[in-house]
């Protein structure tokens, strides 16, 4: 295969997965623009994994984002509490309806309370595109595990979400 | 779940995740872009180690292999340690010659006249096949300690 096809190939993939990879790359950080780096750094990194001529699985893509952000996290967090409280977040999860922006604004809000292990799997499951196996071997959890995560993280999240009226 | 949790699920999937601003969706279709990839690491055939390898031992193999056989023992001082034959006599010592290395200082604290002794050995013995009388005569050395309290 060519390069031209290659780099196409890889086009259409990022047409088709770059939204749910920002979205969990969003999930996993604090700020907007530092899930854009990170979603830069994973994707660099596995494209090499993958020999620069193949599309990596996309577990592996997730599970490189998570790794390189809990990396991220461990050595930035000094600054990150200085610039949350200084540079509001404005950059939405999700592309909506305005009539469910505040829906969605709401979930975005109580995703981000739930136990970390809890809101990454329903962002994986819901909008990652990911089986329960697939979840698993990115998570490097057990499937049953995984889907326990799941379970308890739409019911916490329903039991404190309020309906907003449309 | 339970179907309200499952109503609240479908209701979930039906979002969409926002797509990336165009400018950043151009820097991530730009890694795959031929001058961004890295070279592949060099791998190395398990060929291009093998062949080396196998050499290498094949040299090791052939010195072993070849090495001289080793000569017959023509030093005069070669410690006896020969192991006597089946049916052996008894030896017969003959010491030729001794002298004096030095002086040992034991755990005693008395002191020893280290003495070199060398001779020649002689064993006799009888051939299992037809009986007739076998002889062999080596060289010998001992070491002894002879105290000097006595003196």
């Amino acid at each position: 295969m060519d390069n031209a096809s290659i780099a196409e190939g890889w086009g259409r993939w990022l047409d088709e997965h770059a939204a749910r990879l920002l979205l969990f790359a969003r999930q996993q950080c604090r700020l907007s623009a530092d899930a854009e780096d990170l979603l830069q750094e994973a994707l660099v990194e596995t494209w090499g994994r993958t020999g620069g001529d193949r599309i990596p699985p996309l577990p592996l893509v997730y599970a490189t984002i998570r790794r390189r952000a809990i990396d991220r996290a461990r050595s930035d967090d000094r600054r990150h509490s200085r610039e949350a409280s200084t540079a509001p977040d404005r950059d939405a999860w999700f592309d909506v309806h305005p009539a469910d922006a505040e829906f969605s604004a709401h979930l975005e809000a109580l995703v981000k309370t739930l136990p970390a292990i809890q809101a990454e799997v329903i962002v994986l499951k819901m909008w990652g595109g990911l089986t329960f196996a697939e979840i698993a071997e990115a998570l490097h959890v057990s499937q049953n595990t995984a889907a326990s995560r799941y379970r308890y993280g739409i019911e916490a999240l329903r039991a404190q979400f309020k309906e907003v009226a449309p | 779940m339970n179907n309200d949790d499952q109503d609240f699920a479908a209701r979930l999937q039906r979002l969409r995740p926002a797509a990336p601003a165009p400018a950043l969706l151009a820097r991530l279709k730009a890694i795959a872009e031929p001058a961004n990839v890295a070279p592949r690491p060099r791998r190395i055939s398990a060929w291009r180690l093998a062949v080396p390898l196998a050499a290498a031992a094949a040299l090791v193999v052939a010195a072993f292999w070849l090495r001289p056989a080793p000569g017959p023992e023509t030093d005069a001082l070669a410690v006896e340690t020969l192991a006597r034959p089946a049916g052996a006599l008894p030896w017969t010592d003959c010491l030729l010659g001794a002298r004096e290395l030095g002086i040992y200082h034991g755990p005693d604290g008395q002191p020893y006249r280290i003495v070199q002794g060398v001779g020649v050995g002689t064993e006799r013995w009888r051939d299992p096949v037809d009986g007739s009388e076998r002889t062999r005569t080596v060289p010998q050395q001992k070491l002894l300690l002879v105290s000097m309290a006595s003196l």
